[in-house]
This record gives structure tokens, sequence and C-alpha cells, in this order.
């Protein structure tokens, strides 16, 4: 048998399986022509490669694997030169690969593969693109494999189409995929497999069955990790768009950027404008220096979470202010100076009809351009004529709650027990600030002043919340409109409408799912996070020499435990008396302790030996000395061995047998 | 000292380098290249298109963060792997030329994770083919070890041997990723010489020689072969007075017997480097060795004396068992070095030549002056001392074992020197001195045998 013959077997078909499966997998519809076309090119190009070159060139890659070929050096004369073996190996190997005929060989390998394929387009039973093209280029690149090496190439080109392929239709069904991945494990895993059959010295072929079956269970278990590792990575990769890549991604983030900064400029160019003209007491520098306070501009919005990403806590304070009923919670209980508002019962605040702030997306609703009053921006972003009526009471508010809430140019204020220090002068923010992030400096601010917060208009609650947690926003938007990861728990904090009083509905309500999209995610992370933590764990684990020198097991090789449990059983079979089986036994017992690279010297008497294998072998030591002793009485003291000592060294035997493995 | 280590990419694709393939092969870069697509080349190349392909899509950016995940744990774990194997080895202390030997040795794993296929590299010093590569294909749990061996057969020659780096690749399933343990403990056998069988040498007794031997002299001695009658002189032994005789002719007669005395050879041994060739065992210093420690034993048994010249080592004359050991390991111990001395071997030492004995001459002739060595060996024969020259062909033990650019060099010199040795060995012959012309691939015996053949 040849060397390597039977991992090149099961190689081959780890190899077809894989380009077999790759090509199905980018089939956009399986069909039976399709799968013989590519088969009968797969098998075209396998025969020719192997008409071409066979086996006997893989011998090279035993080079790659370990340097089986070496460069010695000899000795000419008090001189020493490089033998210069392993480049003789190599120009031979190019020699022969380059030989006309095996190179007129590889171009009509090439031409017999793409026949099938060319005469199924040219009878229109196939049509032309891409996917198949790519197949059959996967085919022709095994024709002119010299080494193993180039049977790599057709593999990553299989796994080029279906990367392609999965561009083009998704994933799909994931049994394909999955198949196919562990196709190309199995052949990577063989592969490997095969180098170091050919490297090793030693020429006897391993045991095939043994090889599949370790083989496939790497390749299986390769595979599931990899495909856990695309599940997550499908996860995490945020999935706004489906088809879109991280060049449109970028496109849109940019264009989104610049569009959102300049709606933002123009906004607080209008804003500071209306502002000017609604009160022109107040000063210029205040509106430059806090253009945060832009969020004034009132108007029809109908929640201040619809414009709570910018600005929203002055805005909704100062809208606030124009409520003369001022309660501090929803309960009405007044809130204590210097504590920090339930932001539970903030959620449900809600700013009057008059005020609004402006909307975190760049895109002003229509009904936020209204003004109050029922005017409306002007194209050029100027404010129309505001009725003189409502100007003192909205400034007046304004004011008052700017002063409240800021502490008006750095001042220090304090409240109870808690020390607000507000900077002079805010910078103007061109990025909307996060949602929560709003609703936590709104709570801040409130916190910090307790005056602003009693001046909240607290309306009654016009809908219950089935789950309210702490952190849930004033309106349905705020909470949906949060980040990606948490749209679950947003949409378990939506607030709910009671629905009107049908006795239907509260009779029969829906059935909540077993488990939900929600639970299984964070099922997954869990699971993944537990499985990190096990990988990282084991990952520094080391264990010290002395354990396993002493209590841990040290097994023998295959071939050795193979023979030393023929022996056993031979033994076994034998009928002797209880002293000569206690002589044999000791004397096999020496044997495997030989096998175990322990052997004893022959004028070495049992009980020193004995003490030898007690310090080197303690997991044992117990068994060696009921041995030891036993053999010495029968063999040395011609006493008679009683049967219960014949079963406890039968048992000592079997125990050190146990330790090497057998 | 152990050391752990990733192979290196330069490592993978070493035979494909640019100095390493021939110039005409350079633009058949699919085969010149060929170790450039492995594993490594396979993994980069699909992290890489994946992520070419995630900036038009999604899934190109999830499989390439996939890809490179599976890539991060499998070198951890190769890693975490490497780190926790120890390799041990536990060579047998003593051996003899030619004997299979069984190396044992053991590998730990101190990880956490269980492993299998692993290589295990070796390199015996003592062996032609001393490189071992095993394929590990059991399976060793953590925090156990394997025990395994491996065989060897001592080939190499005679003389202390030492092992080459211990290596073990450990790699991941796939075998993307592989670490090299090294262990470069010094170890060795010693490796004793088999003595080789061989004809007996032609060779005259010394009549200088005072001890009893194998050969007869036709001198008068005192064996026990009558040789004749003669008159008594003055000191000759009254137990050889023939009485009878002495009574019947009136005058004391005394007997004579014949002598059978042993001989002294000189063995002398030419390490210099200039002279030698080969590889290990297959070479002209090993062959000369084994040449000078066969007959050391051979003339130990028929009671010669014996005394040793070489380059850098000289023993003096003696007899017996001890005396032949001491020479056997002054032989055992001796490598072809530079020899600054101009002069050859046999005029250096000639003064310590005894008279009527025998000079044996071992060695190789390449770069030494074969014209002053064959002047030597006529003045040592008008001293009426023997010799007796076995040469070992140099160039039979590199012949067609070079390659490259060194080839034609090499072969041009073997077939000058085969030319120059043959006609020295014809020389000698006709100067009526006993030659032998010993080659590779023949045993000493049976290339002895062949040269008495051929010049009967």
């Amino acid at each position: 048998m040849k060397r390597g013959a039977t991992s090149h077997r099961i190689f081959l078909v780890a190899l077809g399986a894989s380009l077999l499966l790759g090509a199905m997998v980018t089939q956009q519809q399986l069909s039976l022509k399709n799968t013989l076309v590519f088969v009968s090119s797969l098998v075209l190009a396998f025969l020719g490669q192997h008409w071409l070159f066979g086996m006997k060139y893989f011998g090279e890659s035993a080079e790659v694997v370990a340097g089986a070929v070496t460069d010695e050096e000899i000795y000419f004369a008090g001189d020493v030169f490089v033998a210069g073996t392993r480049l003789a190996h190599e120009d031979k190997l190019l020699d022969e690969v380059l030989t006309p005929h095996r190179q007129v060989g590889i171009r009509v390998g090439f031409a017999a593969v793409a026949t099938p394929y060319l005469l199924a387009v040219f009878w229109g039973h196939m049509a032309l693109n891409m996917a198949a093209g790519l197949q059959i280029l996967v085919a022709m690149l095994i024709v002119p494999a010299m080494s193993l090496n180039h049977l790599l190439l057709p593999v990553l080109v299989s796994v080029v189409s279906v990367i392609l392929h999965f561009k083009t239709s998704g994933f799909g069904s994931p049994w394909l995929p999955l198949l196919y991945l562990a196709s190309v494990s199995a052949t990577l895993v063989f592969y490997r497999y095969l180098e170091l059959e050919i490297s090793r010295s030693s020429i006897t072929p391993p045991d095939e069955s043994r090889l599949n079956r370790r083989g496939l269970f790497a390749a299986v278990r390769s595979a599931a990790v990899l495909a856990m590792l695309i599940i997550v990575a499908n996860t995490v990769v945020p999935d706004t768009a489906e088809d879109s890549g991280t060049l449109s991604k970028l496109a849109e983030t940019v264009n989104k950027l610049s569009r959102a900064a300049a709606e933002k400029i123009s906004e607080q160019a209008r804003l500071a404008d209306s502002l000017s003209r609604l009160s022109p007491e107040t000063r210029h520098g205040r509106m430059q220096g806090h253009g945060a306070k832009r969020g004034v501009g009132g108007g029809a919005g109908k929640t201040a979470a619809t414009g709570a990403a910018s600005d929203s806590a002055t805005g909704a304070s100062a809208a606030a202010g124009q409520s003369p009923s001022v309660t501090s919670a929803p309960g009405g209980k007044p809130s204590e100076p210097g504590k920090m508002p339930d932001l539970g019962k903030l959620s449900a605040l809600k700013l009057p009809e008059s005020a609004s702030l402006p909307p975190s997306s760049g895109e002003t609703p229509p009904d936020l351009e209204k003004l109050p009053g029922g005017g409306r921006f002007a194209e050029n972003g100027e404010l129309p004529k505001v009725p003189g009526e409502q100007k003192p009471a909205d400034m007046s508010q304004l004011k008052d709650l700017m002063k409240n809430l800021d502490g008006s140019a750095g001042k220090q204020t304090t409240t109870g027990n808690t020390q607000a220090a507000i900077p002079p002068s805010v910078p103007l923010q061109l990025s909307p600030p996060s949602r929560e992030a709003s609703a936590l400096e709104l709570a801040q601010k409130l916190a910090n002043s307790p005056e602003a917060a009693r001046q909240l208009p607290i309306p009654p609650i016009p809908s219950i919340s089935t789950a309210a947690p702490a952190t849930s926003s004033p309106v349905p938007g705020a909470a949906a409109g949060a980040s990606g990861e948490d749209s679950d728990a947003a949409e378990e904090s939506k607030p709910v409408d009671v629905p009107p009083t049908g006795g239907d509905a509260q009779a029969n309500p829906p059935a909540p799912p077993l488990v939900t999209e929600a639970a299984l995610h964070r099922m997954l992370v869990f699971g993944l996070l537990a499985l990190l933590v096990l990988f990282a764990s084991k990952l520094s684990l080391r264990a010290a020499a002395e354990r396993i020198g002493g209590k841990s097991k040290t097994r023998l090789t295959r071939e050795k435990r193979k023979q030393v449990l023929s022996e056993l059983a031979e033994l076994n079979q034998m009928r002797i008396s209880p002293k000569e089986e206690v002589i044999r036994r000791y004397s096999f017992f020496l044997k495997l302790m030989e096998t175990a690279q322990f052997p004893k010297e022959g004028y070495l008497p049992a009980t020193d030996y004995h003490e030898r294998v007690r310090t080197s072998f303690p997991a044992f030591a117990r068994q060696s000395e009921t041995i030891t002793v036993t053999f010495c009485d029968t063999f040395y003291g011609e006493q008679e061995v009683t049967s219960e000592n014949l079963k406890s060294y039968r048992k000592s035997i079997e125990t050190v047998l146990r330790h090497f493995g057998c | 000292m152990r050391t752990v280590r990733a192979r290196k990419w330069q490592e993978r694709v070493r035979a494909s380098e640019s100095d390493q393939v021939h110039p005409a092969y350079r633009g058949y870069t699919y085969y010149a290249r060929r170790r450039y697509f492995n594993k490594v080349s396979f993994f980069a190349a699909s992290v890489a298109l994946s992520l070419l392909l995630g900036l038009y899509a999604r899934v190109g950016n999830v499989l390439a963060l996939a890809l490179v995940l599976f890539t991060g744990y499998l070198y951890l774990r190769a890693r975490a792997l490497a780190e926790g194997i120890y390799v041990r080895r536990k060579p047998p202390a003593k051996a003899v030329q030619g004997q299979k030997i069984e190396i044992g040795f053991e590998i730990e794993n101190r990880s956490a994770f269980a492993v299998a296929d692993l290589i295990f590299i070796d390199q015996f010093n003592g062996a032609l083919a001393g490189r071992e590569v095993a394929w590990v294909d059991e399976t060793i749990r953590p925090h156990s070890s394997l025990l395994s061996l491996y065989s060897k057969t001592c080939d190499a020659g005679m003389g202390v041997f030492g092992f080459g780096e211990l290596t073990v690749v450990v790699s991941d399933p796939l075998g993307v990723f592989e670490f090299l343990i090294s262990c470069d403990d010094q170890q060795s056998v010693e490796v004793y010489p088999k003595l080789a069988r061989i004809p007996q040498l032609p060779m005259r007794g010394s009549r200088e020689s005072f001890h009893y031997g194998l050969y007869d002299l036709p001198t008068r001695g005192a064996s026990v072969n009558f040789a004749g009658i003669r008159d008594y002189s003055r000191g000759d032994p009254l137990r050889f007075i023939a009485w009878r005789l002495s009574v019947r002719n009136g005058r004391l007669l005394v007997k004579e017997f014949e002598k059978i005395a042993n001989t002294e050879i000189s063995i002398i041994l030419n390490m210099d480097s200039r002279d030698h060739m080969g590889r290990k065992s297959e070479s002209t210093w090993e062959y000369a060795k084994d040449a000078a420690l066969a007959l050391l034993t051979q003339q130990m048994t028929n009671g010669n004396a014996m005394q040793f010249f070489s380059n850098a080592r000289y023993v003096e004359t003696g007899r017996g068992e001890a005396h032949t050991n001491l020479i056997a390991r002054v032989i055992f111990n001796l490598m072809p070095a530079a020899d600054p001395n101009l002069k050859n071997l046999v005029d250096r030492y000639r003064e310590l030549i005894a008279p009527a004995s025998t000079v044996l001459y071992i060695g190789p002739l390449y770069g030494s002056d074969a014209e002053a060595l064959f002047r030597s060996f006529l003045m040592l024969k008008y001293r009426g001392i023997d010799v007796i020259c076995m040469l070992v062909h140099p160039t039979s033990f590199v012949e067609g074992k070079v390659h490259g650019d060194m080839k034609i060099f090499v072969d041009s010199n073997a077939w000058r020197a085969d030319a120059a040795i043959e006609k020295f060995a014809l020389r000698l012959a006709r100067a009526g001195i006993t030659t032998y012309l010993l080659a590779n691939h023949k045993p000493i015996g049976a290339s002895m045998l062949a040269a008495r053949q051929a010049t009967l």
C-alpha cells in the first residue's frame, strides 16, 4: 500500500463532498441537470488529475509538514558541503510536472471539465451565469493540482462562490450551508491527516475507521463552532437594511450627519431669531451663550418626547413653566427639595399643548412648524409676526424657568443638600443627545431645581402603562426610538392604551407567548457568555508536573496496549496453579513496567524495585506493594497462596493496568 | 530548555523561496510557489473576501466577523495546548553499532484541553536516517501523559552520539495554526563498535621479539621443534646438552630448536582531514576506524605487541587485552582533523618503529602527497620492516550524494581521485607492499579477500 493511501482516500471523499455541496448551495434552484453537469465536471477533473499526477507527488508535502527531506552536510577533504538533497527533490518535481505531455494533458483536462457545462449551455439546458462559472472553475482548478497545497485552491474558490451566493440570496435554509460548512471543515481536517501520514517516518497505515471517526468529529465540532459564531455575528452586526453594506451605511451615515448638521444650524438660526423677536428684552449674549434654550419655541407639538431628542430638558422645563398649576409628581405629591424625582412618574409627564421642542431626526414634522398662536415659520426660517398679547406671559415664564434651571450666569444654587454647579454657558450641540440622556438631563435639572419641578404641569394620566419601568420615556415615541438593542425592552415598556370598555377584550385577553424573541436572544447571549467564560478558564488552566506524574493516568500507545492485553488474555486462559499464576503474573507486571519505560534491572531485588516504583508511580504504590509482597512470599518464601491473597493480587495488577490505560 | 513558538509564515513557504527555486521555474508561479497555497492563506483570503463583500452587503461583515472570531478561537486553543505540552526523551545509555535501539518519549498534557494528532520530531545522530517524525494519533486527555517509543538503528558509526532538538508540533483540528514545542535537553547514547571479522594478514614473526607467538622463525629459539645439533659454546643452558651424542662423539654437543615468536605491529591510522570524505557511517574515517579496530582485535588474539600512531595520538607498544582496550578507546574517539605537520605519518614516526616489525597503514588518500608516502614505505622496507597498506577509496563515499552547484566539482574531483588511488595501489603492489583497496558498501573482510584473490 502506498504511503498516505488511507488518508488520501478519505481526503478525496471529503474534498469531493465539499465541492459538490458548494455547487448545490450556490444554485438558485436545484435541478437534476445542474447537479449532473457539476458532478460530471468534478469527476472528470479528479480523473484527469489522477491520470496526470496521481498521488506520487504528494510526498513533497512532507517537507511542508515536518521537513522530512532535509539537506545534509557532507564532508569533502576538509570542507563541508550541503548535499542539496531538497533542491534536487524540488528540481525533480518541477522537471516532471513541466514535461510536455503533462502540460498538454492539463490543457486537455481543462477542456474536458468545461465541456459538459458548455454543452448544457449550448443546448439551452443551463444558463450562462457567474455561479455556474465559478463551479466550473473549481473543477478546472483540480486538474493541474500537483501537490496537496494546490487542492486548497478549488476549496477556496468554492467558498468564495458560496459567500457570493449568500450576498444575493441570504443565508436561506440553514441546513445546506451547515452541511457545507461541515464538509469544508472535514476537508481541512483530512487534509491535515494526509499531511501527517505522509510526513511520518513509519509506514504502517493508520486505522481507517478510527481516522474517519475522529476526523468527522473534529470537523463537526469546528463547523458547529463556526456556525454558532456566524449566528452571533448575524445578531451583533446591525441589520437596519439587509442589503446595505459598509459602504452604503457609511454613505448613509455621512449624509444623515451632514443633513442633521445643516438643519440644526438653520434651526438654531431660526430659533434664535424667533426668540429675539419674541422677547426683545432678552439679551443677545444670553441667546448665543445658551444655544440650548432654543426649545422654547412652543408650537403645537403633541408631546414633549417628539422633541426630546434636542434639548428636551430645557425645552420641557420651559414649556412646563407655562402651566400655572405646578405639582412635582403625577400623583400630585410635591417633591422634596433636592431629591431626584421619580423617573417612572416623569414618564407620565406631558407638556402643555403650547410647548414643544424641535425634532431630533432633522426633519421637522409639519405640526411642529406651527408657532404658538397658529403662526407658521416662513420659508426662510423667519418667524411670522407674533400676537402681542401672548408675548409677556410666555417670555416671563421662560425667563423664570431659565433662571431657575440654569442658575443664570453660572450662579451656584444650593437647594437642600444638593449642590448644582451650572456653567455660565453651554456650548451649542450639533448632534442631538440621546433620548435617555435627555430624560436623565431633565431629571437631573429638575432635581437640582425643585422650584422648576414644582412648576411642571402634571396633567391627569390619560393612559395606563402595563409595564412602567423606571426609565420609561414620557411618550411611546421616546421608548420606541431607543437603541436597537433595547427595542424589545422598549416594546414592553410601551404604555398600552386601556382598551375601551369592551367586555370581550377583558374577558378573553390575548395569551402572552411562551418564549419571546427577546428571551431567546437573552438566552443566546447568556449561553455564549457561559461558553466564553468556560473557554477562557480552560485557556489558563494548567496542571503541575507532580499531578501528572503521580496521580494522573499515564497512557501507553495503542499498539503497546494491544500487546499487553493480548499477553494478559493468554495468561488468563492458562490453567495453572495459584503459585504458578502469581509468578507468571509478576513477570507480566515487570513486562508491563518495561513497556512503560520503567524496566527492572536484572540485579535489582524485587523489594528494591518496588521502592523505585513507589516513588515514581505513587498512584499505584499500594498495589505495587501487594504485588511484590505476594510474589516474594510465594516465590522466595514458598508459602501457599490463599484465595483472598490471589484475589487482591489480581486486583492490584488490574489497577496497574488501568493506570496505563489498558 | 523548553521553548514554545508559533510556526512562521516563512517556514511554511520556505522551500519555494526565490533563492531555492531553480531560475528556470520562476515563471511557473503556480507550481514553484505552491506552498503559498496553505491554510493560513485560505483563511486570510476568506476573511479578506468577506470584508470586501461587506462593503456592499451586510452578509460579508457577518461572515468576516465570524471568521475572525473562529480564527481567534483556533489560535487561542492551539496556543493554550502548546503551552501545556511537555515532552521528555528516555534513550538507552549504551548500544552497539548496528543495534536497533528503542528510544522512549513521554508527552505530558498539562493543559485543560484534550490533544490529538501531534507531530513528534526527533533527531538521533547515531543513525543514518536519524530523523524521526511520528504522528501521535492517540488522544492525550487533559492533565495526563502518554508513553511511547520509536526505534532507530545505530548505523552511523561508533562514538558518543547526541540528539537534535526534540520538537512537538501542536495544531488546531483544522491545522491552521501550528505551534512548535522544542526541548534541547542534552542526552546521548554511546555506540560501541561492532568488530568486523577479517582474514589473517600475511605477517612474519619478528626476530627481535622475545615473546611467544604464532610465527616460526628461521632463527634459534625455544620451541619444541628440533632444528639441529651444534657444539657447546660457553653460556648455553645445560638442559639443551645432548648427553648421548656428546658421549658418543666425545665432545659437548647441544640441541637447537626453532624460534616461535610474535611480532610487533605499528598501526598507523591517517586522520588527516584532507584525505577524508563522507558523512556519518558512510565516511572514510568510520571505515578506516572499523578496519583498525578489526585489525587490533585480531592481532591481540594473535598475541602480537602493538603500538598506535595517528595524527594527534600515539599509544606506545604493549600487549594484552588492557592495552588493546586502551588503543580501542583512542581509536573510538578519533575524528578527522586538519594536520599542520607537513610530514606524512610514516616519516613522522619512523624512529619509533622497531626493526623487523610490521607496519599497518590504514587510511584514505586524496589530498596528501602520494609520492612522499610511497617513498616512506620504500624506506621502511629497506629497513626490514614489513608494510601492509589498507587504502580506503575516498570518493566512493561521496559519489552521487552531492546535488546542486557542488555536484560538478565533486564529480570531477572524484574521477581524478579514483585514477590516482588505483595507480598508487598498483605501484605499491609492484614494490612488494601488500595493499588492500577498501571501498564503500563493501565489508572490510570481503574487500580484503577480494584483494588477496586479485593478487594471487
